[in-house]
């Protein structure tokens, strides 16, 4: 029985996640074998696994994210929060839009 | 609790906000959210001061709390019933009815894949991508494939199955799969 393109991409994802039956393995290899799109996905699915294992191994690439950083608004909210924390006071409502 | 004189939330804020910000926004994606985590976040290590002993560095141990926070998020969010029919739909944009690719995959740049990290650029697509799937779909994602957690762990924290599981991390795939291709892959040229 031949395994459809949908089926495929399936079993390569399973095949991330829990080593694959025998007969999985099988229809797998045999569709890969034949199909070149389906080839091309499981080699880009290894490439995006690959980023991304990269990516959590290493905090400098956190770093690099320079595009995004904390607005001056949510700054000044966090900072009340905090000085609030340590004087006994509870903050007022941090949300309060008139104070900001 | 005695030596909260030598503790300055202020520097912490200056020194790690920025970097415990792209770590939560790159996970939760929604700017508001990961800047209410990383309040969180501090005050969480402020209450917990004392317990820090020094054995990571500052950065590292805010991060674990962090982390923590995080998870918690998705636990609240995660709403399986609302979310299944969205996720399903994933694959009729992929697939036609005999199952056979709408849009086969396209042949890649033959570059380095970790190249892809150093461009500043990457991220404003990845984020882009990460933000065009559901959300549920995108917790089991980012702890899969983000933080690196196993299958048991994921199952057991957001309370699914394994088979659920696979079903999900599998249209995620498909999902950002196609999504880096049009916004990232497809134009660079090698």
């Amino acid at each position: 029985m031949m395994l459809s393109c949908r089926k495929a991409a399936e079993l390569i994802s399973l095949s991330q996640e829990r080593p694959l039956r025998f007969w999985e393995q099988i229809r797998l290899r045999v569709h890969l074998w034949m199909c070149a799109y389906c080839t091309r996905y499981y080699q880009q699915i290894r490439t995006m696994r690959r980023i991304f294992a990269q990516f959590r191994s290493n905090e400098t690439y956190t770093e690099r994210m320079t595009v995004w950083r904390l607005s001056q608004d949510a700054r000044v909210r966090i900072l009340r929060q905090l000085t609030a924390y340590g004087s006994d006071t509870p903050a007022a409502n941090d949300r309060d839009p008139s104070t900001e | 609790m005695t030596d909260r004189t030598d503790v300055d939330p202020s520097r912490w804020l200056d020194a790690y906000g920025d970097f415990l910000y792209r770590y939560a926004l790159v996970r939760v994606r929604d700017p508001r959210v990961a800047e209410d985590l990383v309040q969180e976040t501090l005050l969480a290590a402020l209450e917990g001061w004392h317990r820090f002993e020094g054995r990571s560095s500052e950065r590292t141990w805010l991060v674990g709390i962090l982390k923590h926070k995080i998870v918690d998020y998705f636990r609240r969010q995660a709403n399986p019933v609302e979310q299944a029919s969205g996720e399903a739909a994933i694959e009729r944009e992929v697939f036609n009815r005999w199952g056979r690719w709408k849009h086969p995959p396209m042949q890649w740049p033959a570059l380095d894949p970790l190249q892809v990290l150093e461009r500043e650029e990457f991220y404003t697509v990845l984020m882009q991508c990460l933000r065009a799937i559901p959300e549920r779909m995108a917790a089991v994602f980012v702890l899969r494939e983000l933080e690196g957690w196993s299958t048991e762990a994921i199952c057991k924290r957001l309370e699914i199955t394994p088979t659920n599981l696979w079903v999900i991390i599998h249209r995620a795939r498909l999902r950002l799969r196609k999504c880096l291709e049009q916004l990232w892959f497809q134009r660079e040229a090698p």
